[in-house]
């Protein structure tokens, strides 16, 4: 009774419905849109050239698909509805919530109006193909939070914690928590994440679940407790995305990557791939005063290290989707102290990722912010960690800051 | 034969659908009246599938007659949890995308589509009856 057969053309996704959409048939067109969704389009034409009956089933998918298209900044269009499907449409009123075409200009048009078109550059490094999105960006600014000084002997106490307005931390890393006195949350710090203002972190405790604030939910400015850690604003210069050219890409070749397409020496990122190897690790204690190691040693001692850090023994989370954010830079010394304090010793970048569901992620550039919106606010979480360099990807996308030094 | 009885399932539509257009077929009715008796007849009868018999199975029956020569009425019925759909809310159709509502759509549509719904509950029976006029 029902045809469905899904075409791309000139880049835009057509669903061509032919027959009937009525309560027995609707339930495919809801699979085939899900599908698309979770596959990262944003863009739908649903051709109802040939389609002559539709009922409220149908309607109620279109509404639905409608509902979670706009939410990551995507829309469905009709394309030429029938003077009594549209009457049916007009009765619901669903005439103002969508949008109809009758000819393919018209779709161009609406879809390109939306959309900024700048040329998509290509460049190989490495074996790893980027393709990348220039755009006019201000370089950012990096600023740093609190001390790492007090975390190898575990002696942080309440005057250490940097408290930081929810507003005023676009993107960053750290030791972080939420919490109102520091009594209820000192045992609660963790690797935190910020992206967008959606907040996340993973307490040191026995049993830790994902805690997160999304920047939608903050009705008023909320403050974050760091420890440690650093925050930086701005907008991305290069949107990229980059897929290997031979096995799997590994966190540091990719960040080292990242100098050959921007001149900065100082550069703030936010990767969003496909994991296929992840080597993360967190604390599994709060770095506090109270909770110092016994034997007077460090907590990287190694008496001291298989209580206080998870460190992966082998790749894991293979698959799942990584949200991380961090920054890298090329030539240390010619940053100020602190900001080389940031970086452990011989490495060039520091990264805090999260781990979400797996899903399948959009491969357009010019999706990069909605996808990362998607992955952020609507994912399953998992782990905040503080990533390791030889974590694997197969192919992501990253948005690249410029910070000034 | 104008009445149809058969069990309020998803898999009864489509029976229900040719009943009624072989009744209606030698009526000269348009082909855009024809898929508006099509949209009431489903939306009465997913009504009732979906909500008359929550907890065992039971029938739906569908009455289609033609009174004088420009109406069509039809009288469903099922012996399932009453309900009255003219009591029902009329969804917000004026909010925007996100506080639009799924449910209550069908009851809306067949309200505007209809020219006269009866309702009644008799001896256990939910009587629903809905004319429309046929225009040539």
């Amino acid at each position: 009774m029902l045809d469905c057969t899904i075409t791309v053309e000139s880049g835009v996704t057509w669903i061509n419905l032919k027959g009937r959409i009525d309560s027995m048939t609707s339930p495919e067109i809801q699979r085939q849109i899900n599908d698309l969704i979770l596959g990262g389009e944003r863009h739908l034409v649903a051709n109802l050239e040939e389609i002559n009956y539709i009922s409220s089933a149908g309607l109620r998918v279109f509404l639905g698909a409608q509902k979670q298209l706009k939410k990551v900044g995507g829309e469905i269009i009709f394309y030429k509805v029938s003077s009594s499907i549209f009457d049916v449409f007009k009765l619901g009123a669903f005439d103002q919530i969508f949008r109809f075409a009758s000819t393919r200009e018209e779709i161009t048009g609406a879809l390109h109006a939306d959309k900024t078109s700048f040329p998509i550059r290509s460049k190989e490094v490495e074996k790893i193909v980027f393709n990348y999105l220039e755009k006019k960006a201000d370089p950012g600014f990096l600023k740093v939070v609190g001390s790492q000084e007090n975390l190898a002997w575990a002696k942080y106490i309440e005057k250490d914690v940097v408290t930081i307005k929810s507003e005023e931390l676009q993107f960053g890393t750290g030791l972080a928590t939420l919490g109102d006195c520091y009594g209820e949350y000192k045992n609660l710090f963790g690797e935190a994440m910020v992206i967008n203002r959606n907040f996340f972190f993973y307490p040191a405790v026995k049993r830790p679940a994902v805690d997160f604030m999304l920047a939608a939910n903050q009705e008023s400015s909320l403050e974050y407790r760091f420890l440690h850690g650093f925050g930086f604003t701005g907008s991305y210069k290069y949107v990229v995305l980059f897929e290997s050219t031979e096995g799997l890409v590994e966190l540091e070749r990719l960040v080292n990557a990242f100098f050959s397409i921007s001149q900065a020496n100082l550069l703030g990122f936010v990767i969003l791939g496909e994991s296929k190897g992840l080597w993360g690790m967190h604390l599994k204690n709060s770095p506090i005063f109270e909770n110092q190691p016994k034997n007077g040693k460090e907590i990287f001692d190694p008496i001291n290290f298989a209580d206080w850090v998870n460190f992966p023994v082998e790749a894991g989370d293979i698959n799942r989707i990584i949200a991380a954010t961090g920054i890298a830079i090329k030539e240390v010394s010619r940053e100020r102290g602190e900001v080389q304090s940031l970086l452990s010793k011989g490495a060039c970048f520091h990264v805090h990722g999260a781990v979400f569901s797996q899903e399948p992620l959009s491969k357009k550039i010019e999706q990069f912010e909605n996808e990362l919106t998607r992955v952020l606010t609507e994912l399953e979480v998992y782990k905040v960690q503080h990533i390791l360099g030889k974590t694997r990807f197969s192919s992501g996308m990253v948005g690249l800051v410029e910070l000034s030094s | 034969m104008d009445n149809l009885r058969l069990p309020a399932k998803l898999e009864s539509l489509e029976t229900f659908r040719s009943f009624v257009l072989q009744t209606i077929k030698d009526w000269h009715i348009t082909q855009e009246m024809v898929s508006r008796i099509e949209l009431v007849l489903e939306e009465v009868l997913t009504n009732i599938i979906n909500y008359a018999y929550p907890t065992q199975e039971g029938d739906v029956e569908v009455k289609c007659t033609r009174l004088n020569k420009d109406k069509l009425c039809f009288v469903i019925q099922d012996w399932g949890h009453p309900f009255n759909p003219l009591t029902e809310n009329s969804p917000n159709l004026s909010g925007d995308l996100f506080e639009r509502r799924i449910g209550g759509l069908g009851i809306f549509l067949i309200r505007k589509m209809v020219d006269e719904l009866d309702y009644r509950h008799e001896e256990g029976k939910n009587i629903l009856k809905l004319c429309m006029k046929i225009k040539k």
